[in-house]
């Protein structure tokens, strides 16, 4: 009967020391097949890897505690959103798009696959170099681009998550009128994930991201300091 | 390697009973039907040899060739990656059968075969038929594609590979490309 009362007494004191205390989260977590490899550092910065299957992002910057039970990632990129310009030219004789993407010198273009996506569906897929002017049937009333990274030559079989512009919305139009997009491709956007106010759940043993497709949590458990979690260190 | 040995050699008796029934008894549409399983499986057999073998066969060279340096980096996760880093070819592995697949894509990079991304759908398919035959369940139960489950390694196709799907639903080797566009595309081809 002592050694039961002894039992409850230190699992009680436990427990109130757990609630008084805020543990220790840096680290390193890994997922046990996908997704999610992080390192929490003491000075307060994250390093963190996507990867799934072959799809690869890195992403670094912030952490901070947000209660016992939570912590926020904010990353040094928070969007990798493209902003676009977009000129209308109004009494022409036709319908017409043309896109016009700036990179930096050594990755041109060439190296990006564009998804012109005309009403929220796909028009086409090309390489991002040959978008100067598409004749369309009609005129549409958003437009949106999707740039995937498939390079001429690859040094890598790792795959970026694909980078989207933002949405513009044109209206209705009654005469043809001739669309011009320009923007700036930031190399920087590939093969990263941004995270802002990216809330994690910690538990005893792991922390958990929150996946918005399969609508859950999913727990990543914290390994020890020796094992590598990283692919590119 | 062992176990297919034996099993070709079981297959192989098997295959001569049938042969032997229906030289001195004639066909019948039963023994044709057992024909066509059997040599089906012995293709099978020889062709998951053939993998390993040939898996063997590159390992031994990728090691010994003096022309290019190689480095594995054990990882955690279910999927590593082959990158070229400074001039080494570097195969990051989470395990043996991950590491027969990322051999494979070290390998046809040495021999120049990876240069473009553009037939990414194509480059997948020998390693992954490669880890296949090394380990069949870590490809059958957790590669998911949206054109199904593949239980040979024949069926490994550049389809399937298109279809392949991650945690958060995006196509791995058709990034950003929506469900219904990925099946559009494979019903016009057809």
């Amino acid at each position: 009967m002592k050694k039961i009362i002894f039992g409850i007494a230190i699992i009680l004191i436990s427990a109130i020391q757990s609630c008084m205390t805020t543990k220790d989260v840096t680290g390193k977590y890994s997922s046990r097949y996908y997704e999610h490899f992080l390192k929490l550092e003491s000075d307060s910065t994250f390093k963190y890897e996507f990867r799934s299957f072959h799809m690869y992002a890195q992403s670094s910057g912030k952490w901070l505690r947000a209660g016992k039970n939570a912590l926020v990632l904010n990353s040094n990129i928070t969007t990798t959103v493209v902003p676009m310009k977009i000129a209308v030219l109004n009494n022409v004789s036709y319908n017409s798009l043309s896109i016009n993407v700036n990179t930096v010198d050594s990755l041109k273009s060439e190296n990006y696959r564009c998804q012109i996506y005309l009403n929220d569906t796909l028009y086409t897929i090309r390489r991002a170099d040959s978008l100067s002017e598409f004749k369309l049937a009609h005129s549409p009333r958003n437009i949106y681009l999707k740039f995937a990274f498939d390079p001429i030559v690859s040094v890598s079989n790792l795959i970026s998550p694909p980078v989207a512009t933002e949405k513009h919305t044109l209206g209705i139009a009654n005469a043809p009128r001739s669309i011009k997009l320009t923007l700036d491709l930031p190399t920087s956007f590939f093969y990263y994930r941004p995270f802002k106010q990216e809330v994690l759940k910690i538990t005893r043993r792991s922390v958990a991201f929150y996946n918005s497709f399969k609508k859950r949590w999913e727990y990543v458990p914290k390994v020890p300091d020796s094992v590598n979690i990283f692919m590119r260190d | 390697m062992a176990t297919e040995e034996k099993n070709l050699k079981g297959a192989t008796e098997k295959l001569s009973e049938i042969e032997a029934k229906i030289v001195k008894g004639g066909t019948s549409e039963k023994l044709e039907k057992q024909l066509k399983s059997v040599q089906e499986e012995i293709s099978t057999i020889n062709s998951t040899l053939n993998d390993l073998e040939s898996s063997s066969r590159e390992i031994t060279e990728m090691g010994t060739t003096k022309a290019q340096k190689f480095t594995f980096k054990e990882i955690t996760g279910e999927v590593g990656g082959t990158e070229v880093i400074d001039g080494v070819i570097t195969m990051s592995i989470t395990g043996n059968a991950n590491g027969i697949h990322e051999t494979a894509h070290g390998y046809h990079r040495f021999k120049k075969n990876e240069t473009t991304a553009s037939n990414r759908w194509k480059l997948e398919i020998l390693p992954y038929q490669r880890q296949f035959s090394f380990d069949a369940s870590s490809v059958k139960n957790r590669v998911p594609s949206i054109f199904g489950t593949v239980s040979s390694r024949n069926q490994i196709s550049e389809k399937w590979v298109s279809g392949i799907y991650g945690g958060s639903g995006t196509f791995i080797y058709s990034p950003g490309v929506s469900t219904k566009n990925l099946r559009e595309f494979w019903e016009e081809k057809q």
